[in-house]
């Protein structure tokens, strides 16, 4: 996650959090940034978004990083290949990561 | 869904504008027209090249770096010319450009590209396909219809985009039911405008949805597993970007059982790969 300044978010980022306006969720976790966003926002005056990190995601512990890596497979979970390639792209990733 | 939001006709209209891309050098306009044209000679493609100094030491350092297997020094443009071929100096001058107009626009997609370069190749090369000098350029060049797309048509990618966070689909299948077309589709349409060659066109086309009986399907398993094995990868990327399924098929095309393919894909996704010279 990286908290950003209105003025450096882009056309494509992804918000993290909800935006508000007081208590009124403006735009949802999820929503993809376009231009006429960035300008609601501007004319709202919002000084700062949350996106996801435009380098890639951040973890805390193996947990977050497993769980991570079975949403980015979850489309292909029926296959049976892509299950087994799934757990080596974890080992790989726990022992790049300092884990093992 | 909403069909054809962007057709073909689109896409052509797009390219064939003042420039290809706002960030294209004129040379490679020109090299591009040049390699279209019937009546065109090796004269008019070598006078192109060597108008610009980068892409002509572009050219002689790829010639020299044995890329291409041969030994012997490479001097002159028209020497580079004639040992690539005329295709494969298309090619290259498209794939370095290109890849510096994606590295200026979206890193993401930019190390995509290498990744998946990097990968098919040595598939390929594992499964000792003939003629994979190619692969390399077919790799960095697959996903240039995500380029034309986030360039010329801006809002819808990035609604396929917000389609594809909403439903968990890859972005293929977001833009599929947005747009009526994938990237894919959109890159065979381009690559199939600059007069690249039929596999070549094929293989980025077809790079999703593999076909084992298609006439180069050998060539594009090695780049839809390529680029499957490059998302697996990255795997700090954005969770709503989903993995595609490698299609068994694929795999069986290159001569590979599964227990190999996955003792294959575990060697190729550790292994620190040599820069590509672009």
């Amino acid at each position: 996650m990286s908290k950003i300044l209105l003025a450096s978010i882009c056309e494509g980022d992804v918000l993290l959090k909800d935006v508000k306006n007081g208590d009124v969720a403006l735009f949802a976790a999820g929503t993809v940034v376009i231009k006429k966003i960035i300008d609601i926002m501007t004319i709202l005056k919002i000084q700062e978004v949350e996106i996801e990190n435009r380098e890639g995601s951040l973890f805390r512990n193996v947990k977050e990083l497993f769980e991570h890596i079975d949403k980015r497979f979850d489309y292909c979970q029926e296959s049976e290949l892509m299950t087994k390639l799934k757990y080596v792209v974890k080992d790989i990733a726990a022992q790049q990561r300092g884990y093992r | 869904m909403s069909e054809n939001l962007i057709t073909k006709d689109d896409v052509l209209g797009a390219l064939r504008g003042a420039r290809i891309h706002p960030s294209i050098p004129d040379v490679i306009v020109a090299i591009i027209n040049i390699t279209r044209s019937d009546r065109a000679s090796l004269t008019d493609l070598v006078n192109a090249i060597e108008k610009d100094e980068v892409l002509s030491k572009r050219l002689m350092s790829i010639g020299n770096s044995g890329f291409f297997g041969k030994e012997r020094k490479v001097r002159h443009v028209q020497e580079a010319v004639v040992m690539m071929g005329w295709n494969n100096v298309k090619m290259i001058s498209l794939g370095s450009t290109i890849m510096k107009v994606i590295s200026k626009t979206d890193m993401r997609l930019y190390g995509h590209a290498i990744k998946t370069a990097q990968y098919a190749h040595y598939i390929a090369t594992e499964a000792k396909l003939y003629k994979i000098e190619d692969i390399t350029l077919v790799g960095l060049l697959h996903n240039i219809g995500s380029v034309i797309l986030l360039t010329y048509f801006t809002n819808e990618a990035l609604q396929a985009k917000q389609y594809a966070i909403k439903h968990g689909v890859p972005i293929q299948v977001a833009e599929r039911a947005v747009l009526g077309v994938d990237h894919a589709e959109i890159g065979g349409w381009t690559v199939a405008e600059w007069k690249l060659p039929d596999n070549i066109i094929e293989t980025i086309s077809e790079h999703h949805d593999f076909y084992h009986q298609s006439f180069h399907a050998r060539k594009t398993a090695a780049i839809h597993i390529g680029e499957c094995l490059a998302l697996m990868a990255d795997y700090t990327g954005p969770a709503w970007e989903k993995i595609n399924t490698i299609h068994p098929d694929a795999v069986k095309k290159l001569g590979f059982s599964e227990d190999d393919f996955r003792s294959l894909a575990l060697k190729c996704l550790k292994k620190k790969f040599e820069p590509i010279i672009m």
